[in-house]
């Protein structure tokens, strides 16, 4: 009996579990059908955004039966993208966030669609429609030259600063703002008739105590998206100080000085308040130089020539003038700025030029020593720091030291110019500072090209745009100058 | 030849005489199946004991009454019987035994009737090797020894084939067996022996077979007998094979106006200007290059020379060989001679004691260009010869060739005519022995072999300038070496037999000395006077004199012993034990012993066989064995340094660096192998075969890996280690079908080749092992040296595609592939595509390898076909990379144009042309690379004709046979590239590039016998 009952009692059991099984099973089942389709939460309704910029699609996906896979679709865009989650786990949650680069010639005339339409495992979909605005902003209002940390004003009996700048936006500004809280100064332009709002220029003379001392200054400006952008920076009331270094420039304007990569010089410090570089005047009496301690701008100070004492210096403009040449040729430029002089003497250069490199080289081994850009940054050429493709120099007409070549830059610019050994294939590094032998230049930021005594640095072409580069092997300077398109 | 018109005379004045007195002289000739004449065959009279042996040229004259009957044998031959009858004259042909159970096989320092085998062992007779016309004799092999997988990889003059036995049991060291002639030992190149001077040919397979070779048999050995002197009156033969290979340009290249056409467009399919004006090369032609640089036919050719004969004293043989294969190159090449000869002596001196020798001198030369594919690769435009108005005048006869700009291949006229190098040998080889027969039971011999080999190599560059930069030699240079190459090897055995009733006991042990030695010389010096001939010299250089040179020897010494019992024939059992002490190992690892066990049952002896009908034979065997492989370089005990330099502060510092790390542990690489084997024959012995399955292992595998960064030593210094171990399994089996209807006679024999091998273990610090740049990987669990890259994904047919080959974030996972460009695949799915994202891409090793010989004959007439098949490996096409490539400006393919991506729907596997590779198409390994390597190739076809005995007389000849032959001359592959046949090492096989192709070739010849 108690068998039998045990017997009995497993059969139950058994049946039981058979029972509760196939319930469980059309429990389930009934679940999977009945289930919910997937649902879709975008973040926003609307994107913007603008030819070639990256947006991204962002979102929620869940669906409790499990995610199998996300559509993306954007047919006038080539975008049909399928994401397909792993099965191996049940995803329910899924956090959408899909960058997506709208096409440069996108038609700027029309709102875009975005199907994306989520599948679950059962099979069931979910599509939901996202707009796509291709005139969207995404550039903040920039100053047409960035601030120094610090600009120096000269003390005077009257002192004053002379601020001026221009504010630019690609579509509109909405409002600009000066701000001194220790002068009490707080300019806020609203009204931006200029160019239909794209720029705004401020000039103001601010008059300063006549004392050493240091103000604070907050350039602030916003445009109609909502793309803000602050420039702080602070002048300095003092006696002439005894600068580390001055940039040389023959651009004359504020404008011309920052439309180039690179177009200024590095006057070095030979005694204190004492200067000295070389320069190349093309022509005789050209536009002449100035010096600077703040690089992209000419003002608060700009050393230049006084034009009521020759050989004597002036410290601002209008005062200053160029310092001019009265030949075509190479000069050496010493300017004391605390004397208040300054000195030019032309002489000839004795140093080897490329084409005696190349002649030496040529005896030597018996084959052509090509001169040549080495860097990235080059969207025509295919040149990633690779010597087997340097992109060639051509040499100018009147001066043999000028090697120069035009060609477009964009992003991260660097440049080294290598001899290349033709004697190998894949290209060889040969040059100064490793072979004392041969020619070699890196291309620092401030135009320094001295192989000894510079370094490569990264240069920043946000747009890309054509230049001309341009070296003088023998002052090892460089210059990389903006063609005008 | 007057004693030959006697002879005939007297036997036929014999026979008139005999005839009046019933009993008669009855003459006639014993042949084989194919006509050839059977010395030494016995003509006996049933149930007497009058007997005599056919002569040389397989004649006989025997006295008979016409109610006897004459019964013809010989050894490995079904016996045939005549009823006598009326008639004087009885010849007759003899067709082989099919059983041959009476078969002898050549074993380690032994032999063995072939019933008796316990272990796997293949035996090839040399006359099956000799219907090619090869270079190498493993060439012939291929595809006639189930267990065993030649490979030819490349059809140059002088290429060695690839030989694996039973695949292959070590990563790092050599895979070829070990070749044994006569008893001695010669290295892992069977290329100095012609096929003509071999009598057989003996695989030993399975440790059990092998392991009395120790230490040098972990790839398997083949035992090769040559032709000794049989006793009688000489026999003269000769073989004359003349043909010619056929050059095949193996890709049609593009004309000028199409190459021009198509580097545009890959200019401007990457981004950059056009370079060629189409107008200014209308109507151009297209440089020949192939047909300037390459010969349209080769010759090929084989003579052999051959006599053998004496007494029962004193038999000889003599064989002199002559071997041409010349290259296919225009200018600069040598070809390939092989000149040998083979001088045999066998003395019976005494009832105790015999002995005799064998001479081999022999002489080789080698030496052609390696740039054939520079013929196809170069561009269509450039010019052979610079044009007169190009030449300055005062240039060498080397610097008046144009120069490719664009591809920068070299002109490959220029480079043959500049190509002066050969290299060649003088060797002399042979052994010589003594056997004492104190008792009859007991044999007592002493061998002694030897191997000279004094190899020269001669070489001399131009100066020429073709162009300044890069393709110049401004200086000549003209360099030589000398080597010295020397083997010894004293062997002593000591061999009983003794048979009691059914109990038969051979037991051998023994030792042997090996030692071998090389000696190299090299000198060089540049800036000769001129490039006169005569000034070839290297005193005549005046500049950068270098010289270099080197020793090394290796020695072995050994004990070994073989014990084979065998009762009533039925129950075998083999023995044997090695030990070997190499100079490779130091002290501690110095000696190592390699044993074996094998049994075998011979089932169709038992009494319960006999009345069945079924089996004619039937054996099962097992064998078990442990081999060794100390293929790695002498000096692993010791560390190597090499002289380097660098540079501090603009100054040169000289210093040393290390290369090679010692390694006093270092032990023995182990193979471990179990066989079991199946040998039958039913239909009455018409068809047999064997079928085998075996399991190797190797422990202690060598391999020479990098030594650990923490180690404190610099990178790239490695060390030799025994870092793993490796199994390999197989199957195979021969199935041998003869049979004979009247004159038809016809055959076929198969066999078929597997094996599967894995990794099992592999030691810290090389869990995985790449190998050929990362290319392969081997890793526990997995085959070796299967092929790893990316997964070619198909090809990016337009925008939309691009855009959804990205990360689930969006990430381009190529950001610079444009339409036409190979999408690779996110195997890890990870988002990014990088090297995790490679995977096994395909696999080196054939799932199966097989080979048929198909022989017909009727009467006279006979005809052999061998073909050769490879199936289920994948093969690399390197060529894609050159062939199918825009980037560097190299000649194309004619059919490019369809063959790449040009727009979309293109339904094709090769991007869109381009100059720039910035997807990485072609730089990338990947799938892209992998094809179907599997192949089925007619090897050989050979139609020859005999003439009937008879007429072979009366041209005073024992047999004449011309044939007509033709090699390679069908493939059945769907691989694109040079040649479906690629070897290469363990880790780098089946990396199929520009290898020298192997050629059809149509032969003729003659084997005559007087």
């Amino acid at each position: 009996m108690r068998n039998f009952f045990m017997v009995q009692g497993k059969q139950l059991l058994l049946s039981a579990g058979l029972a509760f099984g196939v319930l469980a099973c059309s429990n389930d089942e009934a679940a999977y059908n009945d289930a919910q389709a997937p649902a879709v939460a975008l973040a926003v309704a609307e994107l913007y955004s603008e030819p070639g910029r990256v947006f991204h699609i962002v979102g929620a996906v869940t669906d409790d039966v499990g995610i199998a896979s996300i559509r993306l679709e954007i047919r006038e865009w080539a975008l049909d993208k399928t994401i397909s989650l792993r099965r191996d786990t049940l995803v329910t949650r899924y956090a959408l966030d899909y960058q997506f680069q709208m096409p440069a010639g996108a038609d700027l005339s029309k709102i875009f669609s975005i199907t994306i339409s989520v599948t679950d495992v059962a099979g069931k979909v979910t599509s939901v429609e996202q707009a796509v605005n291709p005139n969207g902003d995404f550039n903040a209002p920039a100053l047409d030259a960035p601030m120094p940390d610090t600009i120096t004003v000269l003390l005077r009996p009257s002192t004053a600063l002379n601020l001026s700048f221009t504010m630019t936006d690609n579509k509109a500004l909405a409002y600009v703002v000066v701000q001194s809280s220790e002068l009490g100064i707080y300019d806020s332009i609203t009204a931006i008739p200029d160019n239909g709002g794209q720029s705004y220029t401020y000039t103001r003379a601010i008059p300063l105590a006549s004392e050493n001392a240091v103000y604070s200054f907050r350039i602030a400006a916003m445009d109609k998206m909502g793309n803000a952008t602050e420039s702080l920076f602070a002048a300095k009331v003092s006696g002439l100080p005894d600068f580390e270094k001055l940039y040389l420039t023959d651009f004359l304007t504020k404008e011309e000085l920052n439309r180039h990569l690179i177009g200024t010089a590095i006057a070095r410090r030979t005694a204190p308040y004492t200067y000295q570089v070389g320069y190349y005047s093309k022509t005789a009496n050209a536009g002449g130089v100035y010096f600077i301690p703040q690089k992209t701008d000419l003002q608060p100070i700009c050393f230049g020539a006084d034009p009521s004492a020759p050989g004597t210096v002036a410290t601002e403009l209008p005062t200053s003038q160029p310092i001019t040449f009265p030949e075509a040729g190479y000069y050496t430029i010493t300017i004391s700025t605390l004397a208040g002089t300054y000195s030019i003497e032309k002489y000839v250069p004795t140093t080897p030029t490329p084409a005696s490199y190349k002649a030496a080289f040529l005896e030597e081994m018996g084959f052509e020593m090509r001169l040549g850009i080495i860097g990235k940054g080059f969207p025509e050429y295919d040149q990633n720091w690779s010597p087997g493709a340097a992109i060639p120099l051509e040499t100018d007409a009147q001066n043999p030291y000028i090697l120069y070549k035009e060609l477009d830059m964009e992003g991260t610019v660097q440049i080294q110019v290598e001899p290349r050994d033709d004697g190998h294939d894949g290209g060889w590094w040969l040059g100064q500072p490793d072979n004392p032998s041969y020619p070699g230049w890196k291309i620092n930021r401030d135009g320094n090209a001295d192989p000894y005594d510079s370094s490569v640095d990264e240069l920043t072409v946000s747009t890309r745009a054509r230049y001309r580069f341009e070296l003088d092997a023998h002052l090892n300077q460089a210059k990389i100058l903006k063609v005008e398109s | 030849m007057n004693r030959y018109m006697l002879s005939a005379m007297l036997t036929a004045g014999l026979a008139l005489t005999a005839a009046s007195v019933l009993a008669a002289a009855v003459t006639g000739t014993v042949s084989n199946d194919e006509g050839s004449p059977i010395a030494g065959a016995s003509v006996g009279v049933r149930g007497s004991t009058k007997g005599v042996l056919t002569d040389a040229t397989g004649k006989y004259s025997i006295t008979a009454e016409p109610s006897e009957v004459l019964v013809f044998s010989f050894l490995g031959f079904a016996a045939r019987e005549e009823a006598v009858g009326e008639r004087t004259y009885i010849s007759v042909s003899l067709s082989e035994d099919l059983q041959r159970i009476d078969e002898v096989v050549v074993v380690g320092y032994g032999v063995m009737k072939k019933s008796d085998l316990t272990s796997s062992i293949a035996s090839v007779k040399g006359s099956d090797l000799q219907t090619m016309t090869v270079g190498n004799v493993d060439q012939a092999l291929q595809g006639k020894v189930a267990g065993v997988q030649v490979v030819y990889g490349s059809g140059a003059p002088g290429a060695t084939p690839k030989v694996l036995i039973r695949g292959f049991s070590s990563l790092n060291l050599s895979t070829d067996p070990l070749y044994v002639v006569d008893g001695v030992p010669m290295g892992t190149n069977a290329n100095f022996i012609n096929p003509s001077e071999i009598e057989s040919m003996e695989v030993l397979k399975d440790a059990s077979a092998s392991a009395i070779y120790g230490s040098q048999a972990s790839n398997g050995v083949i035992m090769i007998t040559t032709k000794r002197g049989v006793a009688g009156k000489p026999v003269f033969s000769v073989d004359l094979t003349y043909g010619v290979q056929l050059v095949q340009q193996p890709y049609e290249m593009t004309n000028v106006q199409d190459y021009v056409a198509y580097m545009n467009a890959a200019y401007l399919n990457a981004g950059q200007p056009a370079p060629f004006d189409p107008a200014e090369y209308a109507g151009r032609q297209a440089t020949d290059w192939w047909g300037s640089a390459m010969l349209p036919t080769t010759p090929q050719m084989n003579f052999s020379f051959g006599v053998q004969g004496g007494s029962e004293a004193h038999r000889y043989s003599v064989s002199l060989t002559y071997y041409r294969q010349e290259d296919f190159y225009r200018y600069g090449g040598d070809g390939w001679d092989k000149f040998t000869a083979r001088v045999a002596d066998d003395f019976k001196f005494s009832k105790y004691v015999s002995g005799g020798f064998v001479l081999n001198p022999r002489r080789e030369t080698w030496g052609n260009p390696d740039n054939w594919s520079d013929n196809l690769r170069i561009d269509p435009i450039t010019p052979i010869y610079l044009p007169a108005g190009e030449l300055a005048g005062s240039e060498n006869e080397y610097s008046v060739y144009g120069r490719s700009d664009l591809s920068y291949v070299w002109n490959t006229v220029a480079s043959n005519k500049r190509y002066y190098y050969t290299a060649g040998y003088y060797a002399l080889g042979g052994n010589t022995y003594i056997d004492v027969k104190p008792i009859s039971d007991l044999t007592f011999r002493s061998l002694v072999g030897f191997d000279y080999k004094a190899q020269e190599g001669d070489n001399f560059e131009p100066d020429f300038v073709i162009d300044a930069a890069h393709e110049h030699a401004d200086y000549n240079k003209v360099s030589r070496n000398h080597d010295l190459y020397t083997s010894y090897s004293w062997q002593n055995t000591l061999t009983y037999l003794k048979t009691l009733g059914k109990n038969s006991l051979t037991a051998m042990v023994g030792m042997t000395m090996d030692r071998s030695t090389d000696k190299t010389l090299s000198g060089s010096r540049e800036q000769l006077p001129n490039n006169s001939e005569i000034l070839r010299e290297i005193s005549a250089g005046t500049m950068n004199p270098q010289v270099s040179g080197g020793y090394a020897y290796r020695s072995l010494l050994s004990y070994f012993g073989r014990a084979s019992y065998s009762y009533g024939r039925r129950y075998l059992l083999t023995a044997t034990l090695r030990r070997d002490g190499s100079s490779k190992f130091m002290a501690r690892n110095k000696w190592a012993t390699f044993p074996s066990a094998s049994a075998a049952w011979q089932i169709s002896n038992e009494e319960f066989m006999k009345g069945q009908s079924v089996f004619s034979s039937l054996k099962l065997r097992v064998g078990w064995g442990q081999v060794g492989n100390q293929n790695l370089p002498s000096n692993v005990y010791i560390s190597e340094m090499y002289k380097d330099y660098y540079v501090r502060e603009g100054q040169v510092v000289n210093t040393t660096r290390i290369s090679t790390l010692k390694n006093e542990d270092i032990r023995w690489e182990t193979v471990e192998d179990v066989n079991f084997g199946v040998d039958f024959a039913v239909l009455g012995s018409r068809l047999s075969g064997s079928v085998e399955y075996y399991i190797k292992n190797t422990k202690d595998m060598l391999f020479s890996k990098p030594y650990p960064f923490y180690s404190g030593y610099p990178g790239g210094a490695n060390i030799w280690s025994n870092v793993g171990s490796m199994q390999s399994k197989g199957f195979e089996f021969l199935v041998d079908y003869k049979e004979m209807l009247g004159a038809f006679r016809y055959g076929a024999t198969l066999t078929f080749t597997t094996f599967a091998v894995a990794a099992t273990t592999l030691a810290d610090g090389a869990k995985v092992v790449y190998g050929n740049s990362e290319r392969t990987r081997t890793e526990e669990g997995a085959e070796p040296g299967y092929y790893y890259g990316y997964v070619a994904d198909g090809i990016f047919q337009n925008q939309t595609e691009l855009n959804a080959h990205t990360s689930e974030k969006g990430e381009f996972l190529q950001p610079k592939a444009r339409a036409g460009d190979i999408r690779f695949k996110d195997v890890n799915g990870d988002g990014v595509l990088n090297g995790d994202d490679r995977t096994k891409i395909g696999s080196p090793w054939a799932d199966f390898t097989a080979g048929l010989t198909v022989s017909l004959g009727y009467k006279g007439v006979d005809l052999l076909a061998n073909v050769y098949a490879s199936y289920g490996n994948e093969l690399v096409n390197g060529v894609k990379e050159a062939l199918y490539n825009g980037q560097y400006g190299q000649g194309l393919v004619s059919n490019i144009n369809d063959l790449a991506w040009h727009g979309e729907g293109t339904s094709t596997d090769i991007p869109i042309l381009s100059r720039a590779d910035n997807n990485e198409n072609f730089s990338k390994f990947s799938s892209f690379y992998v094809e179907d390597g599997s192949f089925l190739r007619l090897k050989n076809l050979q139609l020859g004709y005999t003439l009937p005995p008879p007429l072979a007389g009366r041209l005073r000849l024992a047999k004449l046979r011309l044939y007509v032959a033709g090699q390679n001359l069908w493939t059945l592959t769907g691989f694109t590239g040079i040649d479906p046949e690629v070897g290469g090492d363990i880790l780098s096989f089946g990396f199929s590039g520009w290898s020298y192709p192997v050629q059809k070739t149509f032969l003729v010849g003659v084997n005559l016998t007087f």
